[in-house]
């Protein structure tokens, strides 16, 4: 699998584990008082979360993207809920073809 | 679960660790002598950037769980005022962070670079930077902030 194919998988993985969390974890510890889910979810977006800032950054580097047109955009959508599939869609995929 | 995630991280980090200093010995080398970048170094540049992630998953586990890092953040006075609170709170996992994308970055522009000097010149840049930041925020038995254990028991 080439590295973009690797960023585009950890892209979707981190955007999924985002709504779940924000959407699903985080109204369930809050109003029902059931926190397990955060506990699971929590780390598992965190790590992705970390993968994903590194992977982007690697990337951006190797490909000599300007920070300025595409790296910051990619980077702010991965803390906006669906953030990652939009980016995905609009600029990764493209990329790819 | 906590316990050994602690020890799995005490010891990868000196995997992480021994694939830097090997990477800037042997960089430095050849870049002095003026040899090729071979396929080997570009496995031992990829492999040694991936070590550190993985380690930096493995922290990222122990962060969640951390009592430490916990105390730190439930009351940020008390936690300032601690200097183990303060390094484990804050301070590891900011540096490390900082250290792993220049690692990352300096993995990724040697791999963009053609002649092979300037791979190695770019390597050793970006990995001393982070070596440098390494020595700083682990936490080594000799550290003058928290001191741990070099070799966890397990």
């Amino acid at each position: 699998m080439s590295s973009l194919r690797v960023l585009r998988l950890i892209a979707l993985l981190e955007g999924i584990s985002l709504v779940l969390l924000v959407f699903v974890a985080v109204p369930l510890k809050r109003v029902a008082d059931r926190p397990e889910l955060v506990q699971i979810i929590g780390p598992i977006h965190g790590i992705l979360f970390l993968l994903f800032v590194v992977k982007t950054l690697s990337f951006a580097v190797e490909r000599n993207w300007k920070f300025k047109e595409i790296t910051w955009k990619v980077l702010l959508a991965c803390i906006i809920p669906f953030g990652p599939f939009y980016v995905d869609y609009q600029i990764l995929r493209k990329i790819d073809q | 679960m906590y316990y050994y995630l602690l020890i799995a991280h005490s010891i990868f980090r000196w995997l992480a660790f021994f694939g830097l200093v090997v990477s800037l010995i042997l960089f430095g080398v050849k870049f002095i002598q003026r040899k090729s970048f071979s396929p080997t170094d570009d496995l031992l540049r990829h492999s040694t950037a991936t070590l550190f992630h993985i380690q930096l998953i493995i922290g990222m586990l122990l962060l969640a769980k951390s009592t430490l890092v916990l105390q730190f953040w439930q009351d940020t006075q008390v936690g300032f005022a601690n200097v183990q609170l303060t390094f484990f709170g804050l301070l590891h996992p900011l540096l490390m962070f900082v250290a792993i994308i220049i690692i990352t970055i300096g993995s990724a522009k040697a791999k963009r670079m053609k002649e092979d000097v300037a791979k190695f010149r770019t390597v050793l840049l970006w990995f001393g930077i982070g070596f440098l930041l390494l020595m700083v925020a682990i936490p080594w038995s000799f550290s003058p902030w928290v001191s741990r254990p070099n070799f966890r028991p397990f």
